[in-house]
């Protein structure tokens, strides 16, 4: 049972009593095999019980406890203290509103979910027996893009959602891609008007970076490539198109 | 919602602060050395249609120190726009077709394939 | 939200991008080492050059080439500089007018030459 003390510093932020936020040590011991999230813990539990932060399935698949672990985006439930040094600094993600300490307010992304409409809009109903059917190859074309856990790291690692504030962002973009690309599907006319707009893929540089910090391994950068030559070619074929199957 | 959220700015150094955003800043300031090499072949083309005196005073330029300095540093920033576009182009295409990490790597394979050929082509036909 | 127009700059951006990525390292090698004496000068020599761009083939390729690299080259210089810092709406339309702009200085300038080649 090997122990190993951690500085663990913390950019707290509490509006009733600061204007900008402030970081704050704290000494945690920790077991080899703990992750960010259990050091955070034992400060809440023993040392400071006002430290707040959001954290749920300590598995990576929640999404929940996303934040900047020296300055890296990162699952705190993933991030093994084995692969840190004694010091760790801990902040909210970037480019969000910060409410308190690691918590960040997450509306922008809300809004954007829904502006990029990430939900089924079926081409036709399913079949008699009442399901859809789809092939493992159709099946292919999209699951990678809908294991996105909404954790946010990717919206904190991209610079064009910090410098553009109305950027929908690599996520919402990603999750517009996968319903895109659903068999199932027959909504990607009625996304354009987001997916497609200024704010949406186009605001997209390809710094890379979204993908890179991704803990579900999306691709989300990937996606809005993608995306861009199908909005072009829907661009292109705009003056061919009906008037009402544009939105 | 918090009464007073806490709103970070981003200064205009944000690219410096990490390696990869430096690199991704290269890679797009090296439309600076495409436009102006292509701008200069452009003044170029415009000199060869005023006829032999101005093409010959267009070579000169571009055979003088400076003109073999730009040369060179322009080639070395389309280079990396060359490598860096290889590398990035499997990501343009569907997750069916970049199946495996090796399948992304046969499709950059495949543009350096192609850009040989035609560099080979060029020297060849243009040097000849 | 309505569906952008962005397609009409950004389709040139990609294909210019492929294009000068697999084309013009090769001729810059080409003049580079003509330049350098490495290759005989002949190469670029006048009539051989006037010729080439003369023919209908051949002045195509050059059109292709240099207008997509200009139009490439210009709209990643817009979405650079908004990234540098350029963030004011007015601003941004600015630098895209004297990007785009210059990039069309650049078009008419390279028609009137091979026309006249």
């Amino acid at each position: 049972m090997s122990e190993r003390t951690i500085r663990l510093e913390v950019l707290r932020y509490r509006p009733e009593q600061e204007d900008e936020p402030t970081w704050q040590a704290y000494d945690v011991p920790c077991r080899e095999e703990w992750v960010v999230l259990d050091a955070l813990n034992y400060v809440k539990d023993h040392l400071d019980g006002t430290v707040s932060y959001r954290w749920s399935c300590h598995m990576a698949v929640c999404g929940s406890c996303g934040m900047r672990v020296n300055d890296e985006p990162a699952l705190a439930c993933k991030a093994f203290l084995r692969d840190y040094p004694d010091h760790i600094r801990v902040a909210p993600l970037d480019h969000f509103p910060v409410e308190r300490d690691l918590i960040i307010d997450q509306d922008r992304f809300m809004e954007s979910l829904s502006a990029v409409k990430s939900w089924l809009i079926p081409a036709a109903q399913p079949s008699e027996g009442g399901e859809y059917r789809q092939t493992q190859s159709e099946l292919a074309r999209f699951r990678q893009y809908s294991m996105c856990i909404n954790c946010l790291l990717c919206y904190s690692a991209c610079p064009q959602v910090g410098l553009n504030e109305g950027y929908l962002g690599p996520a919402a973009l990603a999750l517009a891609h996968r319903y895109n690309e659903d068999s199932r599907d027959g909504g990607r006319l009625q996304r354009n008007p987001a997916t497609a707009s200024n704010e949406g893929v186009w605001e997209c540089t390809f710094v890379g970076e979204c993908s890179e910090v991704c803990p579900k391994h999306v691709d989300p950068a990937g996606a809005i490539q993608q995306m861009k030559l199908a909005s072009s070619l829907d661009w292109l074929l705009r003056p061919f198109r009906k008037r009402e199957d544009d939105s | 919602m918090s009464a007073q959220p806490y709103r970070p700015t981003m200064s205009a150094g944000w690219w410096l602060a990490r390696p990869s955003y430096v690199r991704y800043m290269l890679r797009e300031l090296t439309c600076v050395f495409v436009g102006a090499y292509a701008g200069v072949w452009i003044a170029g083309l415009y000199a060869l249609a005023k006829g032999h005196a101005r093409w010959f005073a267009f070579l000169d330029a571009m055979e003088s120190g400076v003109g073999i300095v730009f040369q060179i540093v322009c080639l070395a920033f389309v280079l990396y726009h060359t490598v860096t576009w290889f590398s990035l182009a499997p990501r343009t295409m569907p997750p069916t077709v970049t199946a495996s990490p090796g399948r992304m790597k046969a499709i950059t394979g495949a543009h350096y394939a192609v850009w040989a050929v035609i560099t080979v082509l060029v020297l060849w036909l243009g040097g000849a | 939200m309505a569906m952008s127009n962005k397609p009409v700059v950004w389709l040139p951006f990609a294909a210019g991008g492929m294009l000068t990525a697999l084309v013009l390292p090769g001729v810059m090698l080409l003049v580079l080492l003509v330049s350098l004496g490495v290759l005989p000068a002949e190469s670029l020599g006048y009539e051989r050059v006037r010729a080439f761009a003369a023919n209908p083939l051949g002045g195509l390729a050059i059109f292709f080439l240099v207008v997509l690299a200009v139009w490439h080259a210009a709209h990643r210089l817009r979405m650079t500089l908004q990234d540098l810092g350029v963030r004011g709406r007015g601003a941004r339309r600015v630098v895209a007018w004297l990007c785009y702009g210059l990039a069309g200085l650049g078009t008419i300038v390279l028609v009137v030459a091979l026309l006249s080649v």
